[in-house]
């Protein structure tokens, strides 16, 4: 299934709350993805657009993941690598980002990855 | 300015957990309990993979997998404790229909649960050494529902009873099979085995045991064969349609076991429809299932070919020792060539050409055809039957193709130095007597005897077409070196050199030619002599013929086609009307015997009896009296008198032949016995017997008794010697 998805990132204010569903999102940022590239690298979203729950459920609608606004560079990173196959020049060189990314890489099966970093 | 806040996040986020709140894994358990039992209630949909996921990671995160994990097991276990009340309570046709519908939404379930618990499953069951959700929700569905007392039972019960219920010809639901038994596969080999295909292939071998006595009882063989092929055949489709694989080849072992396997001789020897009865009928069809059925069975074809073998013997030994059957040699191969076609036939298309059953039918042939001792001289008859000329117009190839055919019947022969024998003095007889019916075909039978026995089995066959080919030159010779006029004033003498040895010569029994032969001949003999001095030339006045012009009583003229004997015989008519059998006697020099038969073929055959015998008789005494027949009359122009043709010999020529071959067979086994000990030197007896027996196995049989005579005799002739100690070695003396 080659359909584009919206993503969009919940920023949270508080970042020690780990469980963020019941706070309105403070930020929400569309991104257009192709499920079949995601599904292809990460066992996460393979599942996710095609598990039968909600998210994959009524194909068009737009899938959330909610996330700490802090987050949000590292994902990012993380979707450039899934398409890319590589990472930005300033995120190979700060190890904190690099260290961010590899847990995200982690949460969702990103396997190629966790190598590459 | 984000460097410093994700140093912050992460120094705090390592600081946090120790700030969650105090219930938070129970709470977060919830969230993931309830979710499941949605899933378990079909409610999926409505649920956030994103959410769950993000659950289960942070409660694996927070090291509360431990607790993740059994709480699974545990609602895991209230869900299938529920189930299997509900499948056990399910009513009797329903239950297979009930129970798949519940495994495939159990599968499904699972699936989701699984996916939800993927970080769990990544993370914390390898280090734990726990199975795998996927394998936690397979072991806990054996033991709640397959493998539980009451739906265990059940569900093997009503397996086996609709697969016996689709042998007895009803239609089941074959996908429901399949994929309750594809269940059992997923719960491993061991469940799949034990629950389901043990007890299957017990059940089948009783059920296919009760069919297989049902049916010989009341079928004849080749429909109890139909039927066990058909039984084959449904196994191999239900397995393909339900069952592992596996399975279905144990499922074939039952029915090839219990159907075949354990009625095999019953079948074969069944009167009237058995295996004899098949091979007498051509049941081609029949033969062949049998063969493919007993194929599939250890023993089946030795039992298959014990049977056949055992036939065709009894049957060959029927047709060999038959007296009425032996009566006309040509009949009496025709017979064997026709029992030898129906059999190929038989293991070509129904036995697959089996190089084992070729073997089986060549020995059975063997065996029997050698049981009649004059099996060599019919086999002979038989070729001079098809090679003499003027008997039927045969293409040639049809020729070659009876050749063939004979060769093979040869090969048979175990005294193949008899059957030379005999076609030796049959071929002399076509040859000399102008009858074979085609050089071609002679020398082809000679050359397939050539390949088959050697050379020298040969060379004294082939000797005598040399001696054909050489007296023609010769005769050129003769004729160029005679004067024209004395070639007009004498008689044609077309004469055959002959070679001593390469010939079935009888004792010399010269008898008085008519002086005008006997004129020529003398001529031919210096001409002979001349030409190739220190020979030495004799005349076999036994086997010769001659064509005489004869002058009737009323003028008919006719051309007598003549033997020599009877040459002579009629030529002395010549100058007397009357001679009684003492003046023929006198004059000729006939032997008795011989002179006997041809005068009765001259007097005595109606419509060729050109001399008039006093007393009318059949037989010849010695005080006959014979004149020419003045009203002879013919229709034909040449007339051909008792020409012996060859025939069945009489017993006492039989006991001749016999003994000459004996005697042949003396030097042939002495110079094996020399041959074995000059290699050897020294050899016991009955390693001698063994090696002669071996070598000359190609012409013939050697008897051990005569084997033993022929040592004597080396032995008294000096070329052997017994051990001084051992009285069983033999020392050989050069």
């Amino acid at each position: 299934k080659n359909h584009l998805l919206s993503l969009f990132s919940h920023l949270f204010s508080n970042p020690t709350n780990p469980n963020p569903d019941n706070n309105p999102p403070s930020r929400t940022r569309p991104i257009h993805v192709n499920s079949a590239i995601l599904a292809a690298k990460s066992p996460f979203f393979h599942r996710l657009f095609s598990n039968g729950m909600l998210e994959s459920s009524i194909p068009t609608s737009p899938v959330s993941l909610p996330i700490h606004s802090s987050e949000e560079p590292t994902l990012l990173d993380l979707l450039r690598y899934i398409y890319s196959g590589t990472l930005p020049f300033p995120t190979t060189r700060n190890p904190f980002a690099l260290l961010n990314l590899l847990v995200a890489a982690d949460k969702f099966e990103v396997t190629s990855c966790v190598s590459y970093c | 300015m984000s460097t410093q806040k994700k140093k912050n996040f992460k120094i705090e986020a390592f600081k946090h957990r120790a700030e969650l709140e105090p219930n938070y894994a129970e709470k977060t358990w919830k969230i993931l309990e309830h979710a499941i039992q949605e899933i378990y209630n079909h409610n999926a949909s409505g649920l956030s993979f994103e959410e769950l996921y993000r659950n289960a990671y942070n409660m694996v995160l927070h090291k509360y997998g431990e607790k993740l994990y059994s709480e699974l097991v545990n609602t895991m276990r209230g869900h299938l404790h529920q189930l299997s009340r509900y499948v056990e309570g399910t009513q009797g046709g329903f239950f297979l229909e009930e129970l798949n519908r519940e495994w495939e939404d159990y599968k499904k379930a699972l699936q989701m649960i699984r996916d939800i618990l993927m970080y769990m499953d990544r993370t914390f069951v390898p280090s734990s050494k726990k199975p795998p959700v996927n394998d936690l929700g397979l072991n806990l569905w054996k033991d709640y529902i397959a493998q539980s007392l009451i739906i265990q039972v059940r569900l093997e019960h009503t397996l086996l009873e609709l697969i016996e219920q689709e042998r007895t010809g009803e239609v089941i639901n074959r996908g429901l099979m399949r994929n309750v038994i594809q269940m059992l596969k997923e719960l491993g080999p061991s469940v799949y085995q034990e629950d389901f295909e043990r007890p299957l292939i017990s059940q089948s071998a009783y059920f296919y045991r009760a069919e297989s006595q049902k049916s010989i009882e009341c079928c004849d063989c080749g429909d109890y064969l139909k039927k066990a092929e058909r039984r084959l055949t449904e196994e191999t489709e239900r397995a393909s349609h339900y069952l592992a694989e596996a399975t279905g080849k144990m499922l074939q072992n039952v029915v090839e076991r219990e159907m075949i396997a354990n009625h095999m001789q019953r079948l074969v020897q069944r009167e009237n429809s058995g295996l004899v009865m098949m091979l007498e009928d051509d049941k081609y069809d029949d033969l062949s299932r049998m063969y493919r059925l007993f194929n599939r069975v250890p023993e089946g074809l030795t039992t298959i070919r014990d049977v056949m073998t055992g036939h065709i013997r009894e049957t060959g030994k029927q047709l060999v020792t038959d007296p009425e059957k032996s009566k006309d040699p040509v009949e009496f191969v025709q017979r064997l060539l026709k029992e030898k076609d129906k059999y190929d036939k038989i293991i070509s298309s129904a036995f697959d050409n089996d190089k084992t059953f070729q073997n089986a039918l060549n020995s059975s042939f063997e065996h029997f055809i050698n049981l009649n001792p004059r099996s060599p001289e019919f086999i002979s008859l038989f070729v001079d039957e098809k090679l003499r000329k003027g008997l039927k117009e045969v293409r040639e190839e049809d020729v070659e193709a009876v050749l063939d055919k004979v060769m093979i019947l040869f090969r048979y022969l175990q005294e193949k130095d008899v059957f030379e024998k005999y076609y030796k003095q049959h071929l002399a007889k076509r040859l000399l007597s102008g009858k074979s019916a085609s050089d071609e075909a002679e020398r082809s039978l000679i050359v397939k005897l050539k390949t088959e026995c050697g050379y020298q089995f040969t060379s004294k066959l082939e000797g005598m077409f040399t001696d054909m080919r050489t007296s023609q030159d010769t005769m050129k010779g003769f004729h160029a070196s005679q004067p024209p006029v004395m070639m007009e004033r004498q008689p044609g003498l077309p004469v055959l050199v002959l070679t001593t040895g390469s010939w079935p010569m009888q004792a010399i029994t010269a008898c008085n030619l008519p002086s005008e032969i006997h004129w020529v001949c003398e001529r031919f003999k210096a001409y002979y002599l001349g030409t190739h001095s220190g020979r030495k030339l004799s005349w076999q006045t036994s086997m010769g013929s001659a064509d005489l012009k004869a002058v009737f009583g009323k003028g008919q003229k006719h051309e007598l086609i003549v033997s020599t004997y009877q040459m002579c015989v009629l030529m002395l008519f010549n100058t007397s009307d009357h001679l009684s059998y003492k003046d023929i006697e006198e004059a000729t020099a006939i032997p008795a015997a011989d002179l006997k038969r041809c005068l009765q073929s001259l007097a005595c055959v109606k419509g060729k009896n050109v001399l008039c015998k006093e007393p009318m008789s059949k037989d010849i005494l010695a005080g006959d009296r014979f004149c020419i027949n003045e009203r002879f009359s013919s229709k034909f122009f040449k007339v051909k008198i008792g020409t012996v043709a060859a025939q069945k010999e009489s017993e006492p020529e039989k006991q001749e032949t016999r003994q000459r071959v004996e005697e042949d067979r003396k030097p042939q086994i002495e110079a094996a016995i020399v041959r074995i000990m000059k290699s050897r030197r020294v050899l016991d007896h009955n390693n001698i017997v063994a090696e002669v027996t071996k070598q000359l196995q190609s012409r013939f049989l050697p008897n051990p008794v005569v084997i033993k005579k022929r040592i004597e005799s080396l032995i008294e002739r000096e070329f052997l010697e017994r051990d001084k100690v051992d009285r069983k070695m033999y020392r050989y003396l050069a």
